[in-house]
């Protein structure tokens, strides 16, 4: 069995690496005794060490099981009903999306200095423009957050792409979906979509 | 209860506005596990109306997670709008945070057998996801109807648990709430206005 199909599958990885970097919100899923967590965070790459940079508020229950165990964070970008009216009627109707999973283990950041360097990594990566000002006029306020969350970080140690995009259809039916999917995409993420096209 | 996660403020627990905001967001994120490895699938569900809440569904014949439709217990959730709020998206000075509008709905999940509840169930699918405007509809004869029908196991959900996660700076005042809304609606997918449209009709604000 082949499941999911080649032609629905990204392996590039430089493609799925900028795919979490547009993306960036993502759902975290932690086993526990009491089944697998799921908390909605986002997180930062590290390309040179591999690993997501995140945090988690500290009375979530996840923040007490980052202890090298393995979890899944799954990177949910534009998805789109997908019409048979674009195919003139003669189609079934399915739905397209850009999905990102990564696999890995989970390790508490220990160390105020440290956690706040991720803040304001976070804060600089979200941004636009100069957030030096921003960051020492706020620092105090900021600093104060640090008693309410916990840094997390999860290697990459597996990288999968789902890229539900049309690609085993004729081509000219490829670039219609493909609009369709644009249509139902933030405006944030279509400069990074756009690489996607047909 | 003080400490609480996630704080009551951001939560949700009515089954009747949190199904009606599932039939908005429509796209599960399906979430399984066997023997200590967890499967995802991306899946269309539709709600059923009934007595209890149900979600109904269908997977790919071929994925792993078709073989796992035996009364276990699942996770869907439905991802709606998410922004990253900034500073400069309140009114007053606060710090800058993630907002989202999310459902998670869990309970045993069991296949549907038999092609003449799963040919009912991909029109009905059909029918809800396609709206008032499609001219196409699904036929019960076409040929290609046996083949599809052969390649998808259909399931439902009975859901016991149902929460929304909607972080959306309810714990701010009225002013800033407002204006963290509008900056989310800026930065968000046409097709999320009818999820603030149902935000704001449920009065989910302060």
């Amino acid at each position: 069995m082949n499941y999911p199909p080649p032609y629905h599958t990204e392996t590039g990885e430089a493609r799925l690496f900028a795919a979490i970097d547009a993306i960036r919100q993502a759902t975290l899923l932690v086993p526990s005794d009491g089944g697998l967590l799921v908390a909605f965070t986002p997180f930062l790459l590290d390309r040179e060490r591999r690993v997501l940079r995140g945090h988690v508020a500290r009375r979530n229950p996840q923040a007490d099981l980052f202890d090298g165990r393995e979890v899944e964070v799954i990177f949910h970008g534009p998805h789109a009903y997908i019409s048979p009216q674009l195919n003139g009627n003669d189609d079934v109707p399915t739905w397209n999306y850009v999905n990102v999973h990564v696999t890995g283990r989970a390790v508490r950041v220990e160390g105020e200095a440290k956690t706040w360097q991720f803040l304001c990594d976070m804060i600089r990566a979200m941004e636009k423009g100069n957030t030096a000002a921003y960051l020492a006029s706020q620092e105090r306020k900021l600093r104060k957050l640090l008693n309410g969350i916990v840094a997390l970080e999860v290697t990459v140690d597996r990288l999968r792409g789902r890229f539900k995009l049309g690609r085993n259809d004729p081509e000219p039916l490829q670039e219609r979906t493909f609009q369709a999917l644009r249509a139902e995409t933030p405006p944030s993420l279509r400069a990074w979509l756009d690489t996607l096209a047909p | 209860m003080p400490g609480s996660y996630p704080p009551a403020h951001h939560s949700e627990h009515s089954p009747e506005k949190l199904l009606h905001l599932i039939g908005i967001l429509r796209l599960a994120t399906l979430i399984s596990v066997h023997d200590g490895e967890s499967s995802v699938s991306f899946v269309p569900m539709l709600v059923e109306h009934g007595e209890a809440p149900v979600l109904t569904g269908h997977l790919d014949a071929a994925n792993p997670q078709a073989a796992l439709l035996d009364g276990r217990r699942m996770q869907a959730v439905f991802h709606g709008p998410q922004a990253y709020i900034s500073p400069d998206d309140y009114l007053s000075r606060q710090l800058p945070t993630w907002n989202y509008a999310h459902v998670v709905a869990s309970g045993p999940v069991e296949e549907i057998p038999g092609d003449d509840a799963k040919r009912a169930l991909l029109i009905r699918m059909s029918e809800t996801f396609g709206g008032a405007s499609q001219v196409f509809s699904l036929d019960y004869a076409d040929p290609r109807m046996a083949g599809m029908l052969g390649g998808i196991r259909a399931f439902c959900m009975r859901v016991d648990r149902l929460v929304g996660r909607l972080k959306l700076s309810q714990d701010k005042n009225r002013d800033d709430a407002q204006s963290v809304l509008a900056a989310m609606k800026r930065k968000s997918a046409a097709r999320e206005t009818a999820v603030f449209r149902w935000i704001e009709d449920e009065e989910m604000l302060p």
